[in-house]
Parts: C-alpha cells; sequence; structure tokens
C-alpha cells in the first residue's frame, strides 16, 4: 500500500531528522562545555601575568625605592610566574601555539637571572629582564591571538551546529506535517471504503432477500405444481378404472348368461375380457396405491402459450372420443397469449369439458369459447345440463366431493379439484354459474401475458 | 584582570612590614615573618607566622589541579579553623564573604561557607615541601577537587589562590 510505504518513509525521515537534532545538540553542547572551561583564557591570564611580572622586576631593578628584599620578592612572583608558563599543562598548549621556543627562552633567562641573584642581581640582569619581558609579551600576545582564533572557531562551529539543528527540527516538523497529512489522508480513504462497504453490502443482503423470496415462490411452485400432477395421474387412473369397471361388469355379465344363450366360443372371448380387466385393475389398483405413496417427480414448465390453441386441441381430443356429441366453439380472432403451461391448461379444458358432456342430456350441445377480458384471458364452457345445486357449489372443487345429483353419473370426484389446482397453479381462477336443471358455465381465469404477475 | 583593591593591603605595605619584623634576606620569609594576615568583620588583625600555622592541625589534600600534570599531595590547615580563629561563629560566616588577595595583587571573592562545604585548606606544603613564593607559596588555597565533583568546574578552579597573604572576612 503506497499510504503505509509513505507513513514509514516519514516515520523514517523524521526520526533521521531526530537523530541529526540530537547530535547537534551533542555538538552545541560540547562546544558550550569548551567555551565555558576557557582553558585558552587561562593561559592567556598565565601568559599576561608572566608579562606583568617581568615588566614590574624590571621596574623594581631600575629604582631607586626599591631595596633588595623588594626585588627579591619581586623575582620570586616572577619567578613563580615564569615557572607556572613553562610546566605542564600549560607548557603543552604554548607548545601547541607554537610558542614553545618562547616559553623554553624565557625559562632559560629567569635561570640566568637567578644564578645572577638574588639578592644582589648583576649588571646585566637589567638587559635580561628586558628581554625576558619582550619574550613574555610575545608570548601573550600569541596566546591572546590563539584564544581569540579558537574562539572564532568555537562560535563558528557553534553557528554551524545551531543551523544544523534548527534546519533539522524544521525537517522533523515538516516531515511530521506530512506523515499526519498522509495519514488523515489514509483513514479518510479508509473511512470512505468502509462506507462502500456497507452499502455494498446492504445492497447484497437486499439482493439475497430478494432472491430468498423468488426461491421461496418458486419452491412453492413447484410444490403445487407435483401436488397437482400427482393428483392428475391419480384422477386419470382412477377414470381409466371407472371405463375399466364397465368392460368388466359388461363381460361378467355375459359370462353370467345361461349356457347355450352365448356360445362357446363367445364364453372363452368374454372369459379372456374379464381376465384382462381384473389383470388391469390390479395394475391399476397396485399404480394408485404406489401414487398415493409416492410423489411423482413432475412439474410445470412455462411457455407462452395462446388459449385459443389449448381450447382447441382439447376439444379435437374430446371430438375424437366422442364423436356424436355436439360441440360449439367461439373462439378470439386474436390469439390470447399467456406464461403458462399448455398440457396442464388442455387438462382443464379436457375435465371441464367431460364433465359438461357428461352431465348433460346426449343431443344438448356444450359450447367453448375464449375471450379476452381486460388483462385476463378467459375461456368458458357451457352446457346445457343438470346443473349444480346451490349448497353444493362452494364443494364442488374439494377432492373426491361428488354433488348430490352426480352420483348417477360415473366419477370419482378429482377432476374438477385437480383442475382448480391448474388454474391455480397459473394464478388464475374458475368461475362457475348454474341454474339447477338449466347448465353450468365454467370460467377458466387466466392472467394474459403482460399484465399483472400472477 | 583584577586590580588591585582600594582598601585590600598592597604588596609594597607587607614587605615594609615583613622588614620591620626583620626579615632574613635570601629566605622568602624567616620563620618569625607574618605569612598571613586575616581581617575580620570588625577590622581586627590576626596575623600568622610559621609557628602560628603549624600550631594549626593540618590536613591533607590529595588531588588534581588544574594547573600541574598528575596528583598532587598538599598539607596545610583548614581554612575554617583559621576563619573560626578570628572568634566568628559558622552560623555567623555562613552569611560572609571572603576577600582573598595574592602577592601579586591578584583578588577572588568568595563565600566563607566554602570553607565549611568543601574543607578547604590552605596548603603550607606541597608534596612535603614548603611552598616558597616561586613555586606559589607561602599558601595555596586548594579544594578537596577529586573527591567531590561540584568543585570540578572553572568557577571553583578561580578560587585556588596561591600566593595567598591577606584574608578579609566581609
Amino acid at each position: 500500500m503506497t499510504t503505509t510505504r509513505g507513513t514509514r518513509l516519514s516515520a523514517v525521515t523524521i526520526l533521521a531528522f531526530l537523530l541529526l537534532a540530537a547530535l547537534s545538540l551533542g555538538w552545541l553542547v560540547a562546544i558550550q562545555s569548551a567555551l565555558h572551561q576557557g582553558l585558552a583564557e587561562s593561559n592567556l591570564w598565565a601568559a599576561s601575568q608572566a608579562e606583568r611580572e617581568s615588566l614590574l622586576f624590571s621596574l623594581s631593578l631600575q629604582s631607586d625605592e626599591a631595596d633588595d628584599a623588594d626585588r627579591d620578592l619581586q623575582f620570586e612572583i616572577l619567578f613563580s610566574r615564569i615557572d607556572l608558563i613553562a610546566t605542564n599543562p600549560q607548557h603543552g598548549y604554548f607548545v601547541a601555539i607554537g610558542q614553545g621556543e618562547a616559553v623554553d627562552r624565557a625559562r632559560a633567562l629567569l635561570q640566568l637571572l637567578d644564578s645572577n641573584g638574588p639578592p644582589d642581581f648583576g649588571r646585566d640582569s637589567a638587559v635580561i629582564t628586558a628581554e625576558l619581558a619582550e619574550v613574555t609579551r610575545g608570548i601573550a600576545n600569541a596566546t591572546y591571538l590563539a584564544e581569540r582564533r579558537t574562539r572564532f572557531e568555537l562560535h563558528d562551529r557553534e553557528h554551524w551546529a545551531t543551523d544544523l539543528l534548527t534546519g533539522s527540527l524544521i525537517g522533523a516538523v515538516l516531515a511530521g506535517l506530512a506523515m499526519g497529512t498522509l495519514l488523515i489522508r489514509q483513514s479518510r480513504g479508509l473511512l470512505r471504503a468502509s462506507r462502500q462497504l456497507e452499502a455494498h453490502q446492504e445492497q447484497l443482503e437486499r439482493t439475497i432477500a430478494d432472491r430468498t423470496e423468488k426461491l421461496r415462490d418458486a419452491l412453492g411452485y413447484e410444490r403445487r405444481a407435483k401436488e397437482v400432477y400427482r393428483s392428475f395421474v391419480i384422477t386419470v387412473a382412477h377414470q381409466f378404472r371407472t371405463s375399466l369397471s364397465i368392460i368388466h361388469m359388461t363381460a361378467q355379465r355375459q359370462l353370467r348368461r345361461p349356457q347355450g344363450q352365448i356360445d362357446t366360443d363367445m364364453r372363452g372371448r368374454f372369459a379372456k375380457i374379464v381376465d384382462a380387466a381384473e389383470r388391469l385393475e390390479r395394475l391399476i389398483g397396485g399404480f394408485l396405491e404406489s401414487a398415493s405413496v409416492e410423489r411423482r417427480d413432475l412439474e410445470g414448465k412455462r411457455a407462452l402459450i395462446d388459449v385459443n390453441a389449448v381450447a382447441s386441441v382439447a376439444v379435437a381430443q374430446t371430438r375424437a372420443t366422442q364423436p356424436d356429441r355436439k360441440i360449439d366453439c367461439d373462439f378470439s380472432a386474436e390469439a390470447l397469449l399467456i406464461d403458462g403451461d399448455a398440457v396442464l391448461l388442455e387438462q382443464v379444458v379436457l375435465i371441464i369439458l367431460s364433465n359438461a358432456l357428461k352431465y348433460s342430456r346426449p343431443t344438448d350441445p356444450v359450447q367453448v369459447s375464449t375471450w379476452q377480458d381486460g388483462t385476463l384471458v378467459r375461456c368458458a364452457i357451457t352446457d346445457r345440463g343438470c346443473g349444480i345445486p346451490e349448497g353444493a357449489m362452494d364443494a364442488i372443487f374439494e377432492p373426491f366431493y361428488r354433488a348430490p345429483n352426480a352420483h348417477r353419473f360415473p366419477g370419482v370426484g378429482v377432476g374438477l379439484s385437480l383442475a382448480a389446482q391448474f388454474v391455480e397453479l397459473h394464478g388464475g381462477r374458475i368461475d362457475v354459474t348454474s341454474k339447477l336443471g338449466e347448465g353450468t358455465t365454467f370460467s377458466i381465469c387466466l392472467q394474459g401475458r403482460g399484465g399483472p404477475a400472477g | 584582570m583584577p586590580m588591585k583593591g582600594a582598601d585590600t593591603m598592597s604588596r609594597r605595605a607587607m614587605i615594609a612590614s615583613a622588614i620591620a619584623a626583620g626579615s632574613v634576606p635570601g629566605l622568602a620569609f624567616s620563620k618569625s615573618h607574618p605569612l598571613l594576615t586575616v581581617v575580620s568583620s570588625d577590622q581586627a588583625r590576626q596575623t600568622y607566622d610559621e609557628d602560628a600555622l603549624e600550631a594549626l592541625p593540618w590536613h591533607d589534600v590529595v588531588t588534581h589541579t588544574v594547573w600541574t600534570e598528575g596528583i598532587q599531595h598538599f598539607r596545610g590547615p583548614l581554612l575554617r579553623d583559621i576563619l573560626l580563629q578570628t572568634g566568628a561563629t559558622a552560623l555567623d560566616l555562613a552569611q560572609r564573604r571572603l576577600t582573598l588577595t595574592a602577592l601579586n595583587d591578584f583578588v577572588v571573592d568568595i563565600p566563607a561557607s566554602d570553607a565549611f562545604a568543601f574543607d578547604a585548606v590552605l596548603a603550607r606544603t606541597f608534596n612535603g615541601q614548603p611552598m616558597q613564593v616561586r613555586d606559589k607559596g607561602p599558601l595555596w588555597l586548594v579544594y578537596p577537587r577529586d573527591m567531590t565533583p561540584a568543585l570540578q568546574t572553572p568557577e571553583f578552579d578561580e578560587r585556588w589562590v596561591w600566593q595567598l597573604t591577606l584574608i578579609e572576612i566581609k
């Protein structure tokens, strides 16, 4: 991450500057200490004192007032002064500033004087003392200049160290500011990123909730579809068994007829029919038993379909099985598009159509009509049959329910419940209007394509 | 550069008194020659010759100095013993200052409390030898510098007056 690298760089820079500051502070302290020690200064004092005492001794030699004791004391003091600059550590300093020879010369002159006197200093003492004064003045002068040089040097170094200290502190502050700015920017970036992350998370949660909802819907739809198919299969099996029972019964009746009324050949054939019918009944019985236990893996398939086509197929199938019945069709001229499963809806029309034929007299026609009703698509099947009693209206869609006036007709009461489930699966409904003895209209009502989702 | 104070005893006067006392030429000072004069705050004078100094208990100071190389051995009476000889008490002296004058008119002002705080000694001998004027005698005010780090500063180094002849309590 560049920000981290930037921060690290700033930290290193600050550290470097602080180190430099500490270093220059150390130098400064050392310089201050050197200035404070004033070693050169005390050497300057010693040198000038030597010069002073040389002059005083010279004066005492020339003075008439001064006596031997006076001169003697003055010489002793002079001696101590020359001795001071001629012994270490002072001597070392004077050698270092190039005055070693001068100091040695002063000592030699002093020894010369010492050997001449006291108390009676020789005649050439004045000359020697004059030279001594000259030499010590030279030493004092040189010491003064050297001391000044040292002082300037120390001052220069002090300035340099101070500048360095100031510079490094300013540098450290600037680097600190830079690091601070970087950190602020970094934390802002982090904040922004976390906000974005939060928003993203919320969006994600919404999406998940959405998907979950849709999934739940789809799952419900699928479960219902499976249930419907299962019921459908059972219904078909029941219908099949009903017809089979008739065949079985008829064949058996023929077999029971007295000997002679039916020839042996026919009896054998009816016996075969009875056998076959019984085998089939067992088969269907077994199948129904297993179907009620197992849940067959069936599902509805949605596609764009035309209700006119669905109704046509159902009518055609019905006509094929019952060619002597009259079915009038009144279909919409335009395609009635819906999202749905054509096979299921065909079954719905088939079930209702077969009911209409079953519950009406063979001579009465049944009418099938389709039309667009606003956003809805309708398919109505109208018969002129016996009608449904008022009290049975609510129950006719319940499984295995049969209206009181329906018992004389074959059936098990699963057809309508299945049809209702299929239509419900499509988000639609089946409206029923009926009048006893006059007829019934079943109107399949489905959501047209483009209308609100069912 | 320290100048000769108006009220300090001049070297010339000291020499005159030395002559009056009958000092012997050739030696720096005779046994009876006053080596040190102490002027107390009430202007009373006390003088110390060799014998008077020897009569006081002497102490050793073994230390480095800034003017010499190696460890040096000094010996002499304590400064505070000299001060207490004036009759002043330690309490009184704690508030006072001392003006020390050397033979060459060098003058230094120090707090009298130094005498009590640091065992400062008026050294008479240097490495076992009595100090002559030529080797910074007769007296050198020395501090136990090596033993006390507080004394190892230029400020204290300045107080080491040699060729000391006069102490004035102020």
